[in-house]
């Protein structure tokens, strides 16, 4: 084999294993940007019924449908997102196996289960302010990301250094100034809390996705 | 001097005799940036006769740097090939060892 050809074989070699990479954090950041404004959908749905249908006439089972839509509306997406990626979640799988390590299913599991429910039944435990309800939903999920990058992407960083995933730090960090800012009108009783918290979701979830989106491209 | 061509003999001795191959090269590139494929879709992709194709997978199958395995499609049944982790791993320090040499090379 000529030289020339030995170059390309390496150069399509690397574009190969930098493809792996590149397709795992396009899956992190899409899901994320997905999941994340479908949840301010669906938040803001549930905020706006309760205010316009308080003091409407409703059966308790349409609250519960309505309840029940949402979650199946989630669920369904989270499902699509996870079968479209499903070849990049292998991808994550061949990337750890270079460096001869496994992947801990069940610590994944475990933890996304405990940082999506402990802060929320948390914080919906008390009503210390009479605008709590509707916001508090913002401050636990600044602690379920916190914790979703302290257990999850610091431990999938260690086992595959070359990935450097940063979505969720990139999103806690740009949720938690409005996080601070929504408890802050919340205290004076400001409804503008309310819109607070919307819009730093929303920002959260666009300013990570789009950062991580960026990195890929970079790198590839 | 000599050194580094005694390592770069080194280096050479070590690269993957399985993966020197241009075909067995280009099937576990494929394998790994697209998925699972079937025979059919590899051959075509590599445009190779399926004899050819079947001499090659068998000696990957071998080595276990990759694996095949039956299942049904709406066209019938088919053998789907996948990389194992043993060959990514291989196909990783085979890259790595290459660039090296030539990054020797270069130099020289």
């Amino acid at each position: 084999m000529e030289n020339k050809e030995l170059y390309k074989e390496v150069e399509l070699g690397k574009i190969a294993l930098n493809l792996l990479t590149y397709k795992f954090k396009i899956y992190s950041a899409t899901s994320q940007l997905i999941l994340g404004l479908t949840s301010l959908l669906i938040v803001f749905s549930i905020i706006t019924i309760s205010k316009t249908l308080k003091n409407i006439y409703a059966p308790k089972w349409i609250w519960f449908s309505l309840f029940l839509l949402f979650f199946v509306i989630f669920f369904s997406l989270a499902i699509a997102v996870e079968n479209i990626f499903r070849k990049s979640l292998k991808s994550l799988r061949h990337l750890i196996s270079i460096g001869g390590n496994k992947i801990d299913e069940k610590r994944i599991n475990y933890i996304y289960v405990f940082a999506f429910s402990l802060p929320y039944i948390t914080l919906y435990m008390f009503n210390p302010l009479p605008l709590w309800y509707s916001f508090a939903w913002l401050l636990s999920t600044n602690i379920a990301y916190f914790i979703v990058w302290f257990c999850y992407e610091r431990y999938i960083n260690s086992l595959i250094p070359s990935l450097k995933l940063r979505v969720n730090i990139f999103f806690v960090s740009s949720l938690t100034p409005f996080s601070i800012l929504a408890l802050y009108l919340g205290i004076i009783n400001n409804p503008l809390a309310i819109f607070s918290a919307g819009i730093g979701i929303a920002v959260a979830t666009i300013v990570s996705s789009l950062q991580e989106i960026y990195r890929a491209e970079k790198e590839l | 001097m000599s050194d580094d061509r005694s390592d770069v003999a080194k280096l050479i001795l070590k690269l993957d005799p399985i993966l020197r191959h241009p075909v067995r090269f280009s099937i576990i590139t494929i394998l790994l940036v697209a998925g699972s494929k079937t025979e059919g879709e590899l051959a075509k992709s590599l445009d190779i006769s399926w004899g050819r194709l079947s001499t090659h997978i068998s000696k990957l199958i071998k080595e276990g740097y990759i694996e095949s395995r039956k299942g049904f499609t709406i066209y019938g049944p088919r053998t789907f090939i996948n990389v194992t982790n043993k060959g990514i791993k291989a196909y990783y320090e085979y890259v790595n060892t290459l660039d090296k040499i030539l990054r020797f090379l270069k130099k020289e």
